[in-house]
């Protein structure tokens, strides 16, 4: 089967260049490039490859343990998983209004995720490519580099 | 600081099959990192942009092994490491994703790319540049020596910190009462 | 027991003297002097199964299992010792592997003996290979559930339906490897049965295999009864409920 994302026409022909794993992301990634002899880029793409099947296992077990559970379908957005999870089983036990309390605390949980999140991305994770550029030196670029010359 | 005459220890981490969040976990020991990287510098790991690991100290792995490139990636740390430390539920015990292991691997990718609800033209991948899963989840002690095990889900900052700080001081590690978690 | 001038009988546990009144056993001594000697099938309320032999001690240099063994008077018994607490976790590494003991989402985690236990004995690793057996839930019954998954063969259950409750539920069936817990119905369904929320059997399980449905995580992770104390620190480990 062939998508949409598949643009080069003879992609036997082309170089291609894998960044694998992408680094500095919150998750599992690769990006595949294709190249010809001029250079000029034929196909890029980002292969998602991690694979659990939470979809499947979660099946058979007691409804009240799979928002615990698919916490931890990722580390850095538990919280998010875990409210999607809360939101499915409203659904079940039909609770179709929250009371006012669930309504804040689920929003409270929520922007605590977002600022968590972010304070990882912008300061763990990417301010070393904003401070430093994107071809410094590799071995400075990282959370070591950037605390050493702007701490 | 007798630390700065010291050459650093490399130290290289990774998620396998992992979520991450034994990553965050690390990150949650704050400001003591700055502590930490006194006295150790680091190869391949998420917070940098080496791709492969090369000779070190001390390789961390979080996460089980879900596919053919997890037990490569896990080797080449083997390989490379000194001194191997399992972190996480995962890593320990192949974790929540090991509840797949009493099902076979095809009912699964059926059920998530083609079965469900809302999937109309759904497939199961199959792009050569895609790892090839295994059929059950492996923690990783089923494959290589591993060294250290600090299990949790994850193991708190205080809990990393302490067996890090016992491994760099030449102490055995020993978590205790109140660090010892598997959940 | 031959004992002169009033004094208690006693024996020796790690250095310590244990008093102890004829006919208790090794454990309920140590119990009731406040000392622990990590333990899983067995429960003071019941009469001892001796499976489980994490309670095995050596005394006069012989190993037995101390919920079995009666006390006797000038006995040297040895617990906490590394020989000792290295085959604990050994057992205790076999029962993980065994079931499926998936701690982060189980709603038992922090009231569970075998994780309490598995902490005390500083078990870092399941050491062993995985079985990952399939052992589909029991969700019939009204009110209670059965996750067959955290079953560790303890017999409570079947010993407080059969002795308290006169009801006979459970039952362990098979053998050696195979042995499994079964519930006494022709359906093999909990709710075919004439269990009860009321029953002992509901309320003895170390684990988290008979579970009251809709009350899982009333009390938060990280603030359940081995959350806040060690197991050998907890007199009574089954009345911790959370």
């Amino acid at each position: 089967m062939s998508f949409a994302l598949e643009t080069a026409a003879h992609p036997e022909n082309l170089r291609r260049v894998a960044i694998d794993p992408v680094s500095r992301v919150e998750g599992h990634g690769k990006v595949t490039i294709l190249l010809d002899d001029k250079n000029k880029v034929h196909q890029v793409r980002l292969h998602i490859v991690e694979f659990r099947g939470f979809e499947k296992f979660i099946q058979g077990r007691p409804y009240w343990e799979v928002p615990v559970m698919v916490q931890r379908l990722c580390g850095i957005c538990p919280v998010s998983h875990h409210l999607a999870a809360s939101k499915a089983l409203d659904a079940i036990v039909g609770a179709h209004h929250l009371t006012p309390t669930a309504e804040k605390m689920r929003r409270l949980m929520h922007y605590g995720q977002i600022l968590q999140s972010h304070a990882l991305h912008f300061f763990h994770l990417c301010s070393p490519d904003l401070l430093f550029g994107f071809d410094s030196d590799v071995s400075k670029r990282n959370i070591v580099g950037i605390a050493e010359k702007h701490p | 600081m007798e630390a700065a005459t010291k050459p650093k220890l490399r130290v290289a981490t990774t998620s396998l099959a992992g979520c991450f969040g034994c990553h965050m976990s690390f990150l949650d020991i704050d400001e003591r990192l700055f502590d930490l990287v006194k006295l150790v510098e680091f190869d391949r790991s998420p917070l940098t942009d080496i791709k492969h690991c090369g000779p070190c100290d001390i390789g961390i792995i979080e996460g089980g092994l879900c596919n053919a490139e997890n037990v490569h990636v896990l080797r080449e740390f083997r390989a490379n490491c000194k001194t191997l430390i399992a972190i996480g539920a995962c890593a320990v015990n192949g974790g929540l994703p090991a509840q797949r292991n009493h099902l076979s691997l095809a009912s699964i990718l059926e059920e998530v790319y083609h079965a469900q609800h809302g999937l109309v033209d759904g497939f199961i991948p199959n792009d050569p540049e895609l790892p090839l899963p295994l059929d059950k989840v492996h923690p990783i002690h089923e494959v290589v020596k591993v060294d250290y095990f600090i299990p949790g889900c994850p193991p708190s900052g205080d809990a990393i910190w302490k067996v890090l700080t016992d491994l760099l001081a030449g102490r055995e590690p020993e978590l205790g009462h109140g660090l010892i978690h598997y959940d | 027991m031959s004992q002169n001038n009033n004094q208690p009988a006693s024996f020796e546990l790690d250095g310590k003297t244990i008093p102890f009144q004829a006919g208790q056993t090794i454990i309920q001594a140590a119990m009731a002097a406040g000392v622990y000697i990590p333990h899983l099938c067995f429960n003071p309320e019941f009469k001892p199964h001796g499976s489980c032999k994490l309670c095995t001690v050596k005394a006069n240099g012989r190993q037995t299992a101390s919920c079995t063994q009666q006390a006797q008077a000038g006995m040297v018994v040895e617990s906490d010792t590394k020989e000792l607490n290295d085959e604990r976790r050994a057992l205790l590494q076999m029962l993980f592997v065994e079931g499926n003991h998936f701690c982060p989402s189980c709603e038992k985690s922090g009231n569970c003996q075998l994780q309490a236990t598995a902490y005390e004995m500083d078990m870092m690793s399941p050491h062993f290979d995985h079985f990952f057996p399939d052992r589909p839930v029991d969700a019939s019954h009204a009110e209670y559930l059965l996750d067959f998954n955290r079953c560790i063969l303890c017999s409570l259950c079947v010993r407080a339906s059969r002795d308290v409750d006169g009801k006979n539920v459970f039952a362990l069936s098979g053998r050696g490897i195979k042995t499994h817990l079964i519930v006494n119905a022709r359906s093999g369904h909990l709710a075919d049965t004439d269990f009860s929320g009321a029953d002992k059997a509901a309320q003895v399980c170390p684990v988290g295999v008979i579970l009251k449905k809709r009350v899982g995580f009333a009390v938060p992770i990280g603030e359940r009864s081995f959350d806040q104390q060690p197991i050998s620190a907890t007199p009574h480990p089954m009345k911790q409920e959370g």
